[in-house]
């Protein structure tokens, strides 16, 4: 299949050759090249020999029908989708082209454009070029990865997603150009948010968000939830992307939901949390301890008690635990598997429990433990969890510098933490 | 060429890097003949001795003692320092002694810098590979290039496997171009694979970055992540560092663009080379250095097949590469050539736009319509 591969790619490069002419390219030997050249004749034709007045054959031409140069690549897809690949020669990359990583280079090479370096530039040319270099290194990783695994299959669903959110901002960003007569690009600060005639657009970017949200696997790359929040925050779309389909008003803003799961023994630890939370004017719901047995509708009730809020990406959940108390670990696991975005979960404990802060991480939640919290730990955790990254650098370092315009929380007047705390 | 320093090492810190710098090559070149005769353990001892003593040379080094004369006595505190076990020993490690007595020597007697020396040979190699693929490198463009060399007592954190930083400032002011280059050592850990690879990690930040073009000022600086800056042209510089022998002659013993033993250099460089586009959790620039690298590849992979340029795929795949770094062509634009030479190169499915690309190419030699057909062929 390899040599035939080869040979055949070699007659779709060179259109015009010889038998040498395909060995060489290929690296096939001639006499297999012959083989396939002949079992595949359908692909050339044999070009009329002109005598040349010297001595000796002259070697046979073959030219590629033009005609059949669809189907040779259809063919030559075909055997790539079986796994036959160019020869690596001289490369520094390894047989499967991912140079060590779980996800191939140009995946990843799209995500970082998208996420991390189109929020830094501010010309329309300099962003429709970016555009460009990441829609091609998007095609060429979905032609060359076949049946992702799932974390790739999540990385690929990031980087579509963020592709076609870069084009409604683009789309605006030029509308907004042509309506202010400007010929460098406006920053997003002078653009007006949405637009009617987006709306449908925008409500699918917005389904699309939540569902990769919400179905998004255990990563082993950590950075790719919180710059994808931190991305969307700089987006003109932020209001309403953030929104989750069919709880509008009540997902869109940031919330803490408070579950004691300790009972009594834990009760000054919620009280302290809610002390922090009233003073900081960070708005907060308290459920039950069994609150993950009701499903987050946005029903009358839900809303009521506050569930509604658990499914939102903007909403920390905040469980009280005793150490060694059986019940809390087994809310915290039914909690995590019911909500599915686990790093939301801030687990707070009395002591300190070694399962239980193995639980917590294997979850990639976020245990406290309560010996020695301070507020701003507190507010630091939670910030984290409302996936404003910006606040607390959860999953190892960040290069991603400020975004462009101010993150989720901060618009909508809400700090938390350290020196940046800004008390209303 | 102007003197293009910018910032010389501390005088500790130069009598230990050019103390472990000259002395490794000397060890290099000899370790294979002591450890055939047995004596392997001799030469680790007295590599031991070389980092000790350097090491102390930083901590508490004598200020009124010259670099000169510190090498001429690094080398005659490891002779009296190693103790042999019978003649025999004494007399397989005598040629390794008496060598480094000759290269210490010959160090002090240079006159001159031995880093600053080796790089304003990086940037000459580096200029007349320009300059001989058609490109007259401007002679304000060589001399408005300096050189700042650091050091730091603890690991330079960064992914490559070595214990030096190097990168490049492009300072261009009004009409006259200006380009530094830092260089930042960290002389207690300094090892082989450093003092090898070193040649090749200012060929890179000269080739690739000091005679960046276009050659009118002022000059866009690439970013970390160009993946043609810092991948493609990573490929051409190593290639480069690759013929230094050919292209070198003789030179003198202490030149430190000089391997002594060449595969030792290249299989630092290749050890560098290859890290750059290794995966790195921390710095995702990692992805575009590596779709530069692997298009670079494909392409100099594609020459090689070709009727055309299959004798000597090597001068395209160079004149194609510092054409574009010279050109006028933005930083951005080079990147979406990278970009659609990996997309069509990568699968054979694909190479069909743009083989008849790099065929005219070879035919007419031009860069610039080669780029710009290519990143057409793209979205």
């Amino acid at each position: 299949m390899l040599e035939r591969y080869r040979t055949l790619g070699a007659m779709l490069a060179l259109r015009e050759f010889t038998v040498a002419d395909l060995a060489r390219y290929s690296g096939v030997k001639q006499a297999t090249v012959r083989t396939i050249l002949a079992r595949d004749s359908q692909y050339v034709v044999r070009r009329p020999v002109v005598s040349t007045g010297k001595s000796g054959g002259q070697p046979l031409t073959y030219s590629l029908r033009l005609e059949a140069v669809q189907n040779l690549v259809e063919l030559l897809r075909t055997l790539e989708a079986v796994g036959a690949r160019p020869p690596v020669a001289g490369s520094s990359e390894s047989d499967d082209g991912w140079n060590g990583s779980a996800v191939p280079a140009s995946l990843v090479a799209a995500e970082d454009a998208l996420l991390r370096q189109l929020p830094l530039v501010c010309t329309l040319a300099e962003r429709n070029q970016i555009l460009r270099v990441a829609a091609t290194d998007f095609e060429t990783a979905r032609l060359t990865v076949q049946n992702p695994e799932r974390e790739v299959a999540a990385h690929f669903e990031v980087v579509d997603f963020m592709l076609r959110l870069s084009r409604a901002e683009q789309d605006i960003l030029s509308s907004a150009m042509i309506a202010e007569e400007k010929a460098e690009a406006l920053s997003f600060f002078e653009v007006p948010f949405g637009s009617p005639e987006n709306e449908e657009k925008l409500s699918e970017l917005r389904r699309d968000l939540h569902r990769v949200l919400t179905e998004m696997p255990e990563l082993q790359d950590r950075r790719l939830l919180p710059d994808l929040f931190d991305r969307v925050g700089t987006s003109p779309f932020a209001q309403v992307l953030r929104q989750v389909p069919g709880a509008s008003e009540i997902n869109s803003a940031p919330h803490v939901l408070l579950c004691d799961a300790g009972g009594p023994g834990t009760a000054y630890i919620s009280d302290f949390v809610t002390d922090v939370l009233r003073r900081q004017e960070v708005p907060f719901s308290i459920v039950s301890p069994t609150f993950w047995e009701k499903a987050p509708e946005s029903d009358w009730d839900s809303r009521q008690s506050g569930i509604a809020y658990a499914s939102s990406p903007f909403t920390a959940i905040l469980m009280t635990v005793r150490a060694g108390d059986a019940f809390g670990l087994d809310a915290v696991s039914h909690a995590c598997g019911m909500y599915g975005q686990l790093r939301k979960f801030v687990v707070l404990c009395n002591h300190f429990d070694s399962d239980l802060y193995n639980r917590v991480n294997s979850l990639q939640g976020r245990y406290l433990s309560f010996q020695g919290l301070e507020e701003n730990g507190l507010l630091g955790a939670l910030g984290a969890a409302m996936t404003d990254a910006s606040f607390a650098p959860l999953n190892g370092p960040r290069s991603v510098p400020p975004p462009m315009s101010p993150s989720p929380l901060m618009q909508l007047g809400v700090t938390f933490g350290d020196s940046r705390s800004s008390k209303k | 060429m102007n003197d293009p320093v910018g910032w010389r090492l501390p005088l500790q810190a130069q009598k230990a890097v050019l103390g472990r710098l000259l002395v490794y090559k000397a060890l290099d070149l000899h370790r294979a003949q002591i450890e055939a005769a047995d004596y392997g353990l001799l030469w680790q001892e007295l590599r031991g001795k070389l980092c000790l003593s350097t090491a102390r040379q930083l901590q508490f080094g004598r200020d009124d003692q010259s670099l000169d004369a510190y090498l001429q006595e690094l080398a005659s505190e490891l002779r009296e320092q190693l103790c042999f076990p019978d003649e025999t020993a004494e007399a397989v490690c005598a040629p390794l002694l008496d060598f480094i007595d000759e290269l210490m020597k010959a160090a002090a007697q240079t006159g001159y810098d031995l880093l600053v020396g080796a790089f304003k040979r990086a940037i000459e190699l580096a200029s007349t590979e320009y300059i001989r693929h058609g490109l007259p490198v401007p002679p304000e463009l060589i001399n408005g290039a300096s050189v700042e060399f650091d050091f730091q007592e603890n690991w330079p954190h960064q992914a490559l496997p070595i214990q030096m930083q190097a990168y490049t400032l492009l300072d261009d002011e009004g009409t006259s171009p200006s380009a530094s280059v830092h260089v930042t050592l960290a002389p207690r850990l300094l090892d082989e694979q450093t003092a090898f690879a070193f040649p090749y990690v200012l060929l890179h930040e000269c080739l690739c970055h000091v005679l960046q073009g276009p050659w009118v000022w002022p000059r866009m600086q690439a970013d970390a992540n160009s993946r043609f800056a810092e991948g493609w042209m990573d490929v051409v510089a190593y290639r480069l560092h690759a013929k230094l022998d050919a292209i070198q002659g003789d030179t003198a013993l202490t030149d430190l663009m000089c391997p002594l033993r060449r595969a030792a250099q290249m299989q630092a460089a290749s050890a560098v080379h290859l890290a750059r586009s290794t995966y790195q959790d921390a710095d995702r620039a990692w992805s575009h250095r590596a779709i530069g690298t692997n298009a670079a590849n494909l392409l100099f992979d594609l020459l090689g097949r070709l009727p055309e340029s299959g004798g000597d795929p090597d001068t395209p795949f160079m004149h194609l590469g510092v054409s574009l770094n010279a050109s006028s062509i933005d930083n951005t634009e080079r990147d979406l050539f990278v970009s659609s030479v990996y997309r069509h190169l990568y699968l054979w499915s694909r190479s069909g736009p743009l083989v008849p690309l790099v065929r005219k190419y070879l035919d007419d030699n031009d860069v610039i319509r080669l780029v710009l057909d290519t990143t057409q062929l793209v979205v």
